[in-house]
């Protein structure tokens, strides 16, 4: 289902690539307000391979959610145009398909997990009925065998007495237990990604590692690929196996964990880096990365983060940076990219502290 | 919920007895002469005179006479009016006229509000959506005795539709009534159910909906609408209660014999008891409506906890 009548070029660049999962390129998107056209993504591109965790890190406003929302097709538009690029599902652009089939793969094939499970869960339906839904709906399963998957699926994402829950509705569980209901749902059709928007930022920190667990256990044990975005850097370092970091719509750099963790090649990735809290720092001032994100209706000329950044010069007021292969798998957008990995220049303010 | 339940049902009873006993206060402690005012310009013989108030007690202190006519209510004896009529009988041939139309008033309520509400909120912005916020705020601004008064003129002078009831079984001759005592019932759903569904569509569930790949129509007629009428359903079952008892406009208008009219008739002539009995039986009816919605509410949403 859904890997035919692909558009011969996407076939040849598929076949170039191994065919990854999910293959998202030059994808640009803008919202378009009252008050102007805020350019929300601006020439992301990535890819994903079968059973492999991508992480999308980067501050609010840096476009990983409307990223998320652009593959997945549920972008609110207006406000929000895919005005550029290709997402590519096994080969075929899915920005090209009728709305029905990519319905089709909606929930079913690619699925998403939100971040507030409060919210993100409908209040006036019981568990069972949302996480029985598309398979009642879609697969045509009868109530019975619906609700025996569902029970399954509780079990799968270790909510204790699945069967006497099912028939309780969002509110009667705790936050931990509501995302794992909703990792429940987003598991019921057996999709081959998961986009997991920051499914632990609303929980306590005990609870957040919990479902980190568990999305990593259910990796594994499914083979399933994620795409996990976050504000956090400790939550993905135990879990992804690539990074993204993503500031004004642009993917800044693009690392293997280990790779990024010991050597940032972006400045940025470097000022996320440093705001870690660390229990050695104890005392000492939380360093931050100072300044606001960009007003995504009038980025910054050349580089959008140079307003921020430490080793800003001239050039980069001037000139967007090449997006620079460093090797490896590893890319950035920085003029200095090849000299900040290797540790030749490091940050001018870093004497002061 | 039992617990609930009772409690509510004591509320109720508080306020029945309040409501009772100021209407009642109203009718006769309230006039100087209640027996004048009872037979308003007829003279009266000492026998009649003497009759009436031993009918009513009226040798006794207000409060007795108060919990004799309560005990003729509770025990289902309505007693009889100022011209010797039961008022059993009188509530018993209008109360079917007024349960018709007010049933019919509610059905066009329920089915036309909830449907241009839903179709309006989903269309935010739009030409329908503004169409119906003016057209309902029309309505909302004419008083429904002037829609009455105009619809029956018009009505009689053109023909269009019969504007007098009496005399006309047919549920037909209902619809228009039904309509003018319905309007502004209509025209408050339509509003509540557009904003609800408004707001309700921004709503993060919906964005999950969206990302299960259900198709938009059930995302709007089951996701949406169930948690939409969550409001719209509180207001309609008061808006029933008051719709039973409320018709006294709509059936002087259009002559309905129900029980406004009986109200009505009564207030002019100044019939004390058929007054306070009837107003009694709406407050009842009223009070059980009240309860009702409270605890559909919880039916319908099931966040609310009864404690």
């Amino acid at each position: 289902m859904g890997r035919h009548s692909a558009p011969e070029a996407d076939d040849a660049a598929a076949a170039q690539t191994g065919e990854p999962l999910l293959q998202v390129d030059d994808l640009h998107v803008e919202f378009r307000t009252g008050d102007g056209v805020a350019h929300v993504i601006n020439g992301v591109s990535f890819d994903l391979r079968a059973g492999e965790t991508l992480a999308v890190l980067g501050e609010s406003g840096s476009g990983k959610s409307v990223t998320a929302q652009a593959v997945m097709g549920i972008l609110d538009t207006p406000p929000g145009h895919v005005t550029r690029g290709a997402i590519r599902f096994h080969g075929e652009d899915m920005l090209r398909m009728s709305g029905t089939r990519r319905r089709q793969i909606r929930g079913k094939r690619i699925a998403m997990i939100f971040q507030d499970a409060l919210s993100a869960l409908n209040p006036v339906f019981t568990v069972g009925w949302q996480i029985t839904e598309t398979l009642r709906k879609r697969e045509g399963m009868s109530k019975k065998d619906a609700d025996e998957r569902a029970v399954e699926l509780m079990d799968l994402v270790r909510i204790p007495a699945a069967r006497d829950r099912l028939k309780s509705f969002p509110h009667q569980f705790s936050g931990g237990m509501r995302q794992r209901v909703m990792i429940a749902m987003s598991l019921a059709e057996r999709p081959e990604i998961i986009i997991a928007d920051e499914p632990t930022t609303a929980l306590d920190v005990t609870v957040q590692a919990q479902i980190m667990d568990l999305l990593g256990d259910l990796r594994r044990e499914l083979g399933t690929a994620l795409i996990l975005i976050t504000h956090d850097m400790g939550v993905v370092a135990d879990v992804a196996d690539r990074i993204a970091v993503m500031y004004a719509g642009r993917i800044v750099e693009h690392a293997d964990v280990h790779s990024l963790y010991r050597n940032p090649a972006h400045p940025y990735t470097i000022g996320l880096l440093d705001s870690i809290p660390r229990l050695d720092d104890k005392g000492k001032r939380l360093r931050t990365i100072p300044g606001l994100p960009p007003n995504l209706t009038a980025i910054p000329s050349g580089c959008p983060f140079h307003p921020r950044c430490p080793f800003a010069q001239d050039i980069c007021v001037t000139r967007v940076p090449p997006n620079m292969d460093l090797g490896g798998g590893r890319r950035s957008e920085c003029h200095f990219a090849d000299r900040i990995v290797t540790g030749e220049l490091t940050r001018p303010d870093q004497e002061d502290e | 919920m039992a617990r609930y339940i009772v409690r509510r049902v004591l509320q109720m009873v508080l306020a029945f007895f309040g409501t009772t006993l100021l209407v009642y206060w109203l009718m006769f402690a309230a006039s100087g002469d209640p027996i004048a005012a009872l037979a308003g310009e007829r003279p009266l013989s000492e026998s009649t005179r003497a009759a009436l108030i031993q009918e009513f007690h009226l040798d006794q202190p207000f409060l007795v006479q108060y919990a004799y006519y309560m005990k003729g209510l509770l025990t289902l004896d309505l007693g009889v009016n100022t011209s010797g009529r039961e008022i059993g009988e009188l509530v018993a041939s209008a109360w079917p006229w007024t349960l018709r139309l007010a049933l019919l008033a509610f059905v066009f309520v329920v089915v036309a509000g909830i449907a241009l509400g839903v179709i309006a909120g989903t269309r935010r912005g739009g030409a329908f959506d503004n169409t119906t916020l003016v057209l309902t705020l029309v309505v909302i601004s004419i008083p429904v005795f002037v829609i009455g008064q105009v619809l029956a003129l018009v009505g009689a002078r053109y023909d269009l539709f019969p504007t007098n009831v009496v005399g006309d079984d047919s549920l037909a001759a209902l619809i228009v009534p039904a309509l003018v005592l319905g309007s502004l019932s209509l025209a408050t759903t339509v509003r509540l159910a557009r904003t609800s569904v408004t707001e309700n569509l921004r709503a993060d569930y919906v964005r999950t909906a969206r990302a299960k790949g259900l198709i938009h129509r059930r995302i709007v007629g089951v996701h949406v609408l169930r948690n939409s009428l969550i409001p719209v359903i509180t207001f309609l079952g008061v808006e029933l209660g008051s719709l039973m008892g409320g018709a006294i406009v709509t059936e002087k208008i259009f002559n309905v014999p129900g029980i406004g009219f009986q109200l009505y008739k009564a207030i002019s002539i100044e019939d004390g008891p058929t007054v306070v009995t009837i107003v009694s039986l709406l407050v009842i009816v009223y009070l059980v409506m009240n309860l009702i919605v409270d605890v559909l509410y919880g039916v319908l949403d099931p966040r609310i906890r009864y404690e």
